[in-house]
């Protein structure tokens, strides 16, 4: 007897199995985006708050004070030296090494703020406000720890 | 083919149709499963990983602020603190943590009115701190960031070990 229109068993296996690999090749390509801060595309702003909290982490290892401007700071070490100034500009955070050469750290900026204390002029604090506010905030502080050394 | 066998033979088709379609979804079925749980692997939870990534930030701005402090003066040691809210909430009752009384612009908590974002951010955290005597004259401060997820209390915590030399030395006790 001729069949029409009916898928066969092996048909029925044959679909399942497709299903199967089409999947895997989605979600291989989901968790390697998901692992590449750099995609643009890449929406899990975590990765791209990583960058910045290593960046600035590295920064003030080395820096003992903080000059502070509305919309930016400057990290300099023991000896007056600039090691690192970061600037929100046209709704991106940069970062300019000593040689002025600039990157940018994350895109989608809505507003920024950077603070010393009062009490504590070696503690920098900053906010960084997405455009997107379904994303988190990135609240956190800085020891400057060039001041002494044992705090490392 | 005679006339009385096709009522017949039509009945058999119609069966064996429904059994291939119950065979199909049942196959289709299975084979979900493994395509469901491959997605959820390669997909992580934004929402979850946004919580626990806030509450590391927190931790760390607590650690970072005991080491300003101890710049500042070497002798100063945490003191114990209970779960206490990061920012001013007429809904707690507990004051907020010292580590979180001046982070706003104008020197002072978070709150609903000064910051709204950053407020509805932090208002699910806590902060404790643990601290232990070691030997060796070791200090230890253990930060714990904790927030509430389906009906669990999920912890963040760090840990720093701080040298009590300067302790000694000046004869001073925790702050």
């Amino acid at each position: 007897m001729k069949r029409r229109g009916e898928l066969s068993f092996e048909g029925i296996l044959g679909v399942a199995f497709i299903s199967l690999i089409l999947a895997t090749i989605l979600a291989v390509a989901q968790f390697y985006k998901a692992r590449n801060p750099s995609d643009p595309e890449n929406h899990d702003i975590t990765a791209s708050y990583n960058i910045i909290l290593t960046a600035i982490r590295e920064d003030a290892q080395i820096a003992a004070v903080a000059e502070i401007a509305s919309d930016s700071f400057a990290l300099y070490n023991s000896q007056s030296d600039l090691i690192s100034r970061y600037a929100f500009i046209g709704g991106n955070l940069h970062r300019f090494d000593k040689n002025e050469k600039g990157e940018i750290l994350l895109k989608g900026v809505e507003s920024v703020f950077f603070k010393t204390g009062e009490d504590l002029p070696n503690l920098l604090t900053v906010k960084i406000m997405p455009t997107d506010r379904m994303d988190i905030p990135f609240f956190t502080s800085f020891a400057l720890r060039g001041i002494n050394h044992d705090l490392n | 083919m005679s006339p009385k066998n096709r009522p017949v033979r039509s009945q058999v088709r119609s069966g064996t149709s429904l059994m291939e379609l119950l065979l199909a979804l049942a196959v289709l079925s299975a084979a979900m499963y493994p395509v469901v749980f491959i997605f959820r692997i390669g997909n992580p939870p934004r929402q979850t990983n946004q919580q626990e990534y806030t509450a590391t930030l927190l931790a760390h701005h607590v650690i970072e602020t005991i080491v300003a402090r101890r710049a500042v003066n070497p002798s100063y040691l945490p003191a114990m603190s209970e779960a206490e809210p990061v920012v001013e909430s007429a809904e707690h009752v507990e004051p907020v943590s010292q580590y979180f009384r001046n982070i706003s612009p104008d020197n002072n908590s978070i709150t609903e009115i000064n910051d709204p974002q950053l407020f509805w951010t932090l208002k699910p955290y806590k902060c404790q701190i643990d601290t232990y005597y070691l030997d060796g004259n070791l200090f230890k401060a253990i930060v714990y960031i904790t927030y509430q997820r389906e009906g669990r209390t999920m912890k963040v915590f760090f840990e720093r070990l701080l040298p009590q030399k300067a302790l000694e030395i000046n004869g001073e006790g925790e702050e």
